[in-house]
């Protein structure tokens, strides 16, 4: 008598749990596909010399190319760190836009995706910074901390207006979303025009 | 007659400087008459009102404040495969445990 509804009950779990590893699994091929786009969109940017979109639809723009000669890695920067947004890729926490304008550049990226490689960071380390400006700045690391608060405080930290600054969620392999931030400082070092 | 059209340009990385120029005044003119005090010589309330405007000038709207809040950065999509993956076997387990019954 219970057969029927015990059958209906384990398709409806398999559907569910098939239809689960899907929308999971497309988070990272999201993030691998959606950086080979933005890497030819910004080069053609930086060809063209506008601020443009990645795409008609998308919310954000492009505003710069981050390099980690070291570990062979680049990703393009967005102006927003909204959910949309860092699915796709890295963006600017303070969207000021060009790497001339006052304060420091930080950036947000998700731990698991775009910003797994800054577990591989050590202080020395040299990180390359490219805005809309087309100039190559060239950041070396000077510090690795932990924060409990999701916030960045530019007192208590060596941060200054010419800094690089990089966050993502801490720590890297835990399941669950945390208040806790890993943050990369960086400072620079040597200011190249191509 | 060739016109040559020559455009000022700044190379990358430079950036805009400002300087004081000498004021260019037509000769015989007294340099001083463009002297003047400030509070003397502007009303109170235009006063009021540029002091106003050296506030908003000097506050820089987005950088002043030196904290920063962090988006949420963890997609846990690992997590999510392995919950998705076991609503699986569970299902799968189900459907064996209750079909093979019928068999029997």
């Amino acid at each position: 008598m219970y057969r029927k509804i015990f059958i209906t009950l384990g398709c409806g779990l398999i559907i569910l749990g098939l239809f689960g590893i899907a929308k999971a699994s497309l988070m990272p091929i999201k993030a691998i596909i959606g950086q080979h786009y933005l890497e030819v969109a910004w080069k053609d940017s930086l060809k063209s010399n506008t601020l443009s979109k990645p795409w008609k639809s998308a919310d954000f723009y492009m505003v710069g190319e981050l390099i980690v000669p070291k570990l062979k890695i680049s990703r393009v920067i967005l102006n927003s760190v909204s959910g949309e947004a860092l699915a796709w890729s890295i963006g600017r926490v303070n969207n000021v836009g060009y790497s001339s304008s006052r304060g420091p550049i930080i950036l947000a990226g998700h731990r698991d995706s775009h910003m797994q490689f800054m577990s591989k960071l050590n202080i020395g380390d040299k990180i390359e910074l490219m805005m809309t400006d087309g100039v190559l700045k060239t950041y070396e690391i000077s510090q690795l901390e932990v924060t409990d608060r999701p916030e960045l405080k530019t007192s208590y930290t060596s941060i200054n207006d010419e800094s690089l600054v990089l966050t993502t969620c801490w720590p890297f392999n835990a399941s669950r979303s945390s208040q806790q931030r890993y943050i990369v400082v960086a400072q620079s070092i040597n200011v190249s025009i191509l | 007659m060739v016109a040559v059209d020559i455009t000022p340009s700044r190379p990358l990385g430079v950036e805009i400087g400002t300087a004081k120029l000498k004021a260019a005044i037509p000769s015989g003119w007294d340099a001083k008459q463009f002297e003047y005090n400030f509070k003397e010589i502007v009303p109170p309330r235009l006063q009021q009102i540029s002091s106003r405007n050296e506030w908003f000038d000097n506050g820089d709207l987005i950088q002043k404040s030196e904290m920063y809040s962090l988006p949420q950065t963890a997609l846990n999509w690992k997590a999510s495969i392995i919950l998705a993956l076991m609503l699986t076997l569970l299902g799968i387990a189900v459907l064996f445990v209750f079909g093979r019954k019928a068999n029997v």
